[in-house]
């Protein structure tokens, strides 16, 4: 009889290693995976194509400090952008307008640059922290085996933990290999899709994973998406004084 | 004095060609004082009561949560309407409402046109006081070509919508058609909606026709608003010149806020206490007065202050049986619903205080204690701890919001809201404007074209002037002799004097009378004309026709100001000629 008990045991736990993880479980590796603790420089260029104009291709270098999170952006192109940028160092955020040669403090709401980005995207926030497993009608999590492409993802949808997220609901591709996210389908409140992000490229830095190619398409007008490339990749350890206003005002003569 | 003014009359009508050429000028001059003075109050008159109205409410009440300069929320929509009422009598109030309105992008026919989605309060204003005929003028400037304005109430359709006729081409829309919006809430979410076109109108004002209307409770309830929880409050007066500053400033006065105090029952395992929980300012200068009061006997400084601060009293942690680093949970009633709301809290710190404070209670950073405080607004607190804004301690507690001083002008006001970001509000601020700060930018250019138009008519009569003074020197001149006659038989100085200012009076009156019948003719014929596409302009029109606005006491001063000048002109040649010797008088000839 014990035996069998401790078969039906070793059997259930070998089952249970196989079973899928929870959305929890799979929120916080896939933070864990991308969270690169140290100092990072990058290039970024974003090619922003609208339904009815052309392409709109904006450069910027990206530096971040580790410690206290605090970055800085210079912009690059285009020409009329080029030189203006912007500082963020504890809560407090700034944009540079090289035209004026002044600093602007922005709020944590407000759009950056027009754009749809604010200050407070730029927060460093856990997945896990913000969404929680969207459960159905019979209050279990689901979680299910999909490929995207040909890459086995786990497939699952969150919902906000908070209110101030862009996006209150997500359906979330995460490879099941390396716990690294390959899409998300992106919802209103009302529940209508409004964007879907592929990450279609990752490079490996110190072990972590960081995406380097990303689109983002536009699900509600339609002919909308932005690409997204990340380049001349650098973990070195950056001066303090990178992350000052002087700094960038001199960066952007 | 009779015979002065008779004398005047006739010499006024002795040289007849002159005097109806001079009298003509003046005219003319009033004509234009009195066109001027209209059409400036005529513009003001616009500004204040079409597009300040609109834009900015004579009185606004406007509302932020933690500092988010989108996050326009006020939750307790009833104590905000309750003090309006307090403060401004009824019959002074034309109408009172939330001003709601997102950018938006609007999707059609794959069509796709930036616009503004503006809650219209139709039929469920929170005061409506307007006349008949205020409300057939509100409803005339936006011309229905197609539906009807109560179709926006349509329960059937889950969200109605009146759409400019410009906007309704660019979409390619017609009645009854559907156009998909996003925008984000006031929480910054993304959020979309189907809304149905159940009207096309045209409007007056070339800037409306960016807008997009649908009934303020149903962009409400998208845009995130509980029904208890209030956007900016806008209410517009009968009488703004009169009232406005006056009822900002008392309604600023009734708004200042209480500590916020919430009493409820902490848990840790089977232990509970009942204990009231309050939150300290965050800032730098008031936790350095805070270690002042309070001393920590247990914990990291550093962490017990920090935004996520939870802080204990000695007496209470040793009642509950907790250490620093051990959780509780903290339950208290809500205002509304009847629910419950349970925190979970991890302490970093234990103190003991000195001087009134309770031997028992728990003390949040103001970050970590509004972070639940507004979402879940706690019963009035009961317990024993009423802690008093103005003693020492008391002033270092948060409130239930934060009452910004009164702005003085449109400059005091734009700092403050540039200076948001960089105070960093953790709870709502609630700022009360007049449009004289709202607007004092606006209100600055409309004084300037009432100024500008005064001083071209100004100039027009000093070239006027000095044609009468000339006018009067020659006419002077001409009747020497008749002076010396008249002065011979007795007639004193000052007689002489007085007939001329007689005479010029009397012309000015008569030439201001028919110069204000003049401004009149043409004020109607020029506002007969229509302007179709005027562009920036047309805001300053009323259904596309320039607006004059003249008053009874507007024209009386105008006219008394030209008989006043025109008499101060005409002093000094008359002194001139009642000084007169009658014998040289006698022996002048021309």
């Amino acid at each position: 009889m014990k035996k069998i008990v401790m078969i039906c045991l070793g059997i259930l736990m070998g089952l249970s290693a196989f079973a899928a993880p929870t959305v929890e479980e799979i929120l916080r590796k896939v933070e864990s995976n991308g969270e690169l603790k140290t100092d990072g420089t990058a290039k970024i260029v974003m090619t922003n194509q609208k339904a009815d104009q052309g392409a709109k291709v904006t450069e910027a270098m990206y530096y971040r400090k580790d410690s206290d999170d605090s970055f800085l952006i210079i912009m690059l192109a285009p020409e009329a952008d080029k030189g203006n940028g912007y500082l963020r160092v504890d809560d407090n955020m700034w944009m540079y307008r090289k035209n004026t040669r002044t600093f602007q403090h922005i709020n944590r709401d407000e759009s950056i640059g027009g754009s749809n980005a604010k200050s407070s995207d730029f927060e460093k926030r856990k997945l896990f922290e913000l969404y929680k497993a969207d459960v159905d009608k019979n209050g279990k999590e689901v979680v299910t085996e999909e490929m995207l492409g040909k890459i086995p993802c786990y497939k699952f949808n969150v919902i906000a933990k908070v209110n101030d997220v862009d996006y209150p609901k997500k359906t979330m591709y995460v490879e099941k290999e390396n716990f690294i996210t390959r899409r998300t389908l992106d919802y209103s409140l009302s529940g209508t899709l409004m964007q879907t992000s592929s990450f279609m490229q990752y490079t490996q830095i110190e072990g972590k994973w960081l995406a380097v190619k990303m689109l983002f398409v536009d699900e509600f007008e339609k002919g909308n998406k932005t690409l997204v490339e990340i380049s001349n990749i650098s973990t070195k350890k950056l001066d303090e004084k990178i992350f000052t206003k002087a700094y960038l005002e001199n960066l952007s003569k | 004095m009779g015979l002065i003014f008779r004398l005047g009359l006739r010499n006024l009508l002795r040289q007849k060609r002159r005097n109806i050429m001079l009298g003509s000028s003046i005219a003319i001059g009033v004509m234009l004082l009195v066109m001027a003075s209209s059409l400036s109050n005529g513009i003001i008159d616009v500004f204040f009561n079409k597009i300040l109205s609109y834009a900015f409410g004579h009185v606004l009440v406007d509302v932020h949560e933690k500092g988010g300069a989108n996050v326009q929320i006020f939750r307790d929509r009833e104590y905000i309407i309750n003090k309006i009422k307090e403060t401004i009598p009824n019959d002074e109030i034309v109408t009172a409402n939330e001003s709601i309105g997102i950018n938006a992008r609007a999707v059609a026919n794959g069509n796709a046109v930036s616009s503004v989605l503006v809650g219209m309060p139709y039929k469920e204003s929170i005061i409506d006081n307007q006349t008949a005929e205020q409300q057939k003028e509100v409803m005339e400037s936006f011309k229905i070509l197609q539906g009807k304005w109560d179709d926006i109430l349509r329960k059937d359709l889950p969200n109605p919508m009146i759409i400019p006729e410009e906007k309704a081409n660019e979409l390619d829309v017609k009645l009854h058609d559907n156009v998909n919006v996003r925008f984000q809430n006031i929480y910054g979410q993304w959020q979309s909606a189907t809304l149905t076109v159940v009207a096309i109108i045209k409007t007056e004002n070339s800037f409306m026709n960016a807008v997009m209307f649908i009934q303020a409770s149903r962009l409400k309830e998208l845009l995130g608003y509980k029904p208890y929880e209030m956007a900016p409050i806008q209410v517009n007066l009968k009488n703004v010149k009169l009232n406005g500053k006056k009822y900002a400033d008392e309604l600023h006065k009734k708004l200042h806020p209480e500590i916020a105090n919430i009493f409820g029952i902490a848990k840790s395992g089977s232990k509970t206490a009942d204990v009231n929980l309050l939150g300290f300012k965050g800032d730098e200068k008031s936790v350095k007065e805070i270690k002042k009061i309070i001393t920590l006997t247990e914990g990291d400084a550093k962490e017990s202050f920090a935004k996520s601060g939870v802080l204990m009293s000695k007496a209470l942690a040793e009642e509950m049986g907790i250490k620093t680093g051990d959780t509780f949970d903290y339950t208290y009633k809500n205002k509304r619903g009847g629910n419950e709301t349970t925190v979970n809290l991890k302490l970093s710190g234990i103190f003991t205080g000195t001087g009134s404070i309770p031997e028992k209670f728990i003390l949040l950073n103001e970050e970590k204690f509004y972070s639940f405080y507004y979402e879940n607004v706690p019963e009035t607190a009961k317990g024993s701890y009423k802690p008093v804004k103005t003693d020492k301690f008391g002033a270092l507690l948060a409130t239930e919001w934060i009452l910004l001083d009164r702005s003085k002008n449109s400059n005091d006001l734009m700092q403050k809201m540039k200076d948001f970001g960089k105070k960093k509000w953790k709870g709502t601020t609630v700022d009360v404007n007049s449009v004289y700060e709202s607007a004092s930018a606006a209100v600055m250019f409309a004084d300037i074209i009432n100024f500008i138009l005064l001083i071209g008519v100004i100039v027009l009569f000093i070239i006027i002037l000095v044609g009468l003074i000339n006018t009067i020197r020659m006419t002077v001149r001409e009747r020497t002799r008749e002076i010396g006659t008249i002065r011979a038989v007795g007639m004193k100085k000052s007689d002489v004097r007085n007939m001329f200012l007689a005479e010029t009076f009397l012309m000015t009156l008569f030439a201001s009378a028919a110069g204000t019948v003049m401004a009149f003719i043409f004020m109607f014929l020029i506002s007969l004309i229509t302007f179709s596409n005027a562009g920036f302009i047309s805001i300053f029109l009323v259904k596309k026709h320039i607006h004059f606005m003249p008053t009874v006491d507007g024209i009386l001063i105008n006219v008394l100001a030209v008989i006043i000048v025109t008499l101060l002109t005409a002093f000094i040649p008359a002194r001139r000629a009642a000084k007169m010797q009658p014998s040289e008088a006698l022996r002048h000839y021309e």
